[in-house]
């Protein structure tokens, strides 16, 4: 036996032993994990149940509406390391995305947070608001994003203003604001039915003609007006960001009508809600399922644009319904209750509407 | 995630990196565990064809589908008694060579136990190899000449090559010390090391 076999021998035993050097270098990737759901028609911590309306009948319901969440790898200086990160990659429910994608370069847990709880806030207003809308009240308006410098609106509205009515007529949508201003006569005042913080105020704007438009010089938004009915949703200080949209709007309706939306069921989903009702993408949809069906859920919400991602996640008996706008999904649900084999707006939709548009 | 075929950071990869690394990784598999640690040289596939066309045409290397690819061309054994780490920052590449890549068996930790792991080299070799949630990883690196990088990782717990996870950046240490085997920018110590050729600098 030779001197080179004998090492190799010797050191056969190291080939495995060996410590990655550097193994806990933190790496550019972030995991998210099935978070916590939360049933909004449920109560908080002191009891008190966490949607609260002031203003307006509130009923008892039955069943449950479960906001859900994702557990996601904080913000510098922890990253993952090699293990955590193979670890989630190789496990069904947990996924890996590269650090930039979900920070930016600098950002903080502070930042984060301050973020989150604003998109949490906003969230909150826009879901009220479509409730509201959905129950017939008249709280849809156009909001003034910004005003045109030496335009005829400079000086009279400000970029948050909200118009509840020109010339008399109610602008419920911007392209009532803007069929409104644009059959006005140049030269002549329009008022204005505006909302200011806590004021109201009649405002007069005289129009002009400039590239064949008659314009007042302002880009609008869809918003709502203050509104008639105080509605509060209580949600821990913890959970924050947008994506709860389109559930909060669901237990608000549920709140305000008498009877069960979900019947005696679990319900849950996920979904950013915009001021016109319809239903944006969040992130970690397969987390969110996997946290849902955990949690006993019998039907998920997924926004239509999760519905590649949602492709992959394994819902078990849990129904995954494609829910476009609040009321697409306020009706999917009731349905659903009424018939649990219904045939129910679904992301296999898509696709076929897809493949037919191709053929 | 199920669908693992979409890999890691997939808008950096170099795509022919990336193919020689995953062949290489596959190449590996099939030969199982415990293996000693292996270093490639990886030519671009049409200079090889030039260079060697009776062994390229046996190869099926000269098939047009193979343009703009890299060939991994295995190295003699590494010196058993040696870490490959130690050995890379002795290698410096001839100028015909593209890219390297490197296959090596190690063990990892959960995040948690660094804090726990002793200073000493050997006594932290040891701690790894006792700890109960250590796993074995076997990590495929690449790199070029252009500074691209990409390594594929496999853990013996879940051998399966849906499994296998990969992407430009999960071994910074390793990638370093191949990137430096080809950076002229960073020549090794040695005199010999610094050579005229017409190495694109990055």
């Amino acid at each position: 036996m030779n001197q080179r076999l004998i090492a190799a021998m010797v050191a056969a035993p190291l080939v495995l032993g060996l410590l990655l050097s550097a193994a806990f270098v933190p790496l550019p990737y972030v995991v998210y994990r099935p978070g916590l759901t939360v049933d909004v028609l449920g109560a908080q911590e002191d009891g008190r149940e966490i949607v609260q309306v002031d203003g307006a009948e509130s009923y008892p319901h039955e069943g449950q509406l479960r906001m859900t969440t994702v557990t996601v790898t904080p913000p510098k200086p922890a990253k993952v390391n090699l293990l955590e990160l193979m670890t989630a990659w190789v496990d069904g429910q947990d996924a890996v995305v590269p650090y930039d994608n979900v920070y930016r370069p600098d950002e903080t847990q502070e930042e984060n947070d301050q973020e989150g709880a604003a998109q949490m806030s906003g969230s909150q207003n826009a879901a009220v608001g479509v409730a509201l809308t959905e129950l017939g009240y008249d709280v849809r308006a156009v909001g003034v994003a910004d005003v045109e410098p030496d335009g005829p609106a400079d000086g009279v509205l400000r970029a948050g203003d909200v118009v509840t009515a020109v010339g008399g007529e109610p602008t419920a949508q911007p392209e009532q604001l803007i069929e409104a201003v644009g059959a006005a006569t140049p030269g002549e005042p329009l008022e204005l039915s505006v909302q200011r913080g806590s004021g109201d105020r009649e405002l007069s704007i005289t129009p002009e003609r400039t590239d064949g438009q008659t314009r007042i010089g302002i880009s609008v938004a869809p918003t709502f007006t203050r509104f008639p009915v105080d509605v509060q949703v209580g949600i821990p200080p913890q959970i924050s960001g947008p994506s709860a949209g389109l559930i909060f709007s669901l237990a608000i309706y549920d709140t305000m009508t008498p009877g069960s939306l979900v019947g005696d069921h679990t319900v849950a989903g996920t979904g950013e809600i915009f001021d016109d009702g319809s239903v944006g993408p969040i992130g970690g949809i397969d987390q969110k399922i996997a946290g849902a069906r955990r949690d006993g859920a019998d039907l998920f919400l997924v926004p239509a644009d999760n519905c590649a991602d949602a492709a992959d996640a394994d819902p078990g008996d849990m129904r995954l319904v494609l829910a476009t706008t609040m009321h697409e999904a306020r009706l999917a649900i009731e349905e659903w209750v009424e018939d649990p084999d219904a045939d129910l707006p679904s992301c296999e939709d898509l696709e076929s509407a897809t493949a037919g548009a191709a053929a | 995630m199920t669908g693992t075929e979409d890999l890691l950071g997939s808008a950096d990869v170099d795509p022919a990196l990336a193919a020689a690394v995953l062949e290489i990784e596959q190449h590996i598999a099939t030969g199982g565990w415990d293996q000693p640690a292996r270093l490639y040289a990886l030519v671009d596939t049409a200079e090889m064809v030039q260079r060697e066309p009776a062994l390229a045409a046996m190869m099926g290397l000269d098939s047009p589908s193979e343009q703009g690819s890299l060939t991994a061309v295995e190295q003699d054994q590494l010196d058993p008694t040696q870490l490959l780490e130690q050995v890379l920052e002795q290698i410096e590449w001839p100028a015909e060579v593209a890219g390297c890549a490197a296959v090596v068996e190690r063990l990892v930790l959960p995040p948690g136990s660094d804090a726990e792991v002793p200073e000493d080299p050997a006594a932290a070799q040891e701690f790894a190899r006792d700890h109960p949630d250590r796993q074995e990883v076997r990590i495929v690196a690449g790199a070029t000449r252009h500074g691209a990088t990409y390594c594929a990782l496999r853990l013996r717990a879940h051998d399966e090559d849906t499994s296998v996870v990969g992407g430009v950046d999960l071994v910074p240490g390793l990638l370093t010390l191949l990137a430096a085997t080809l950076d002229p920018a960073d020549p090794p110590e040695s005199p010999a090391a610094v050579r005229d050729t017409d190495r694109p600098t990055t």
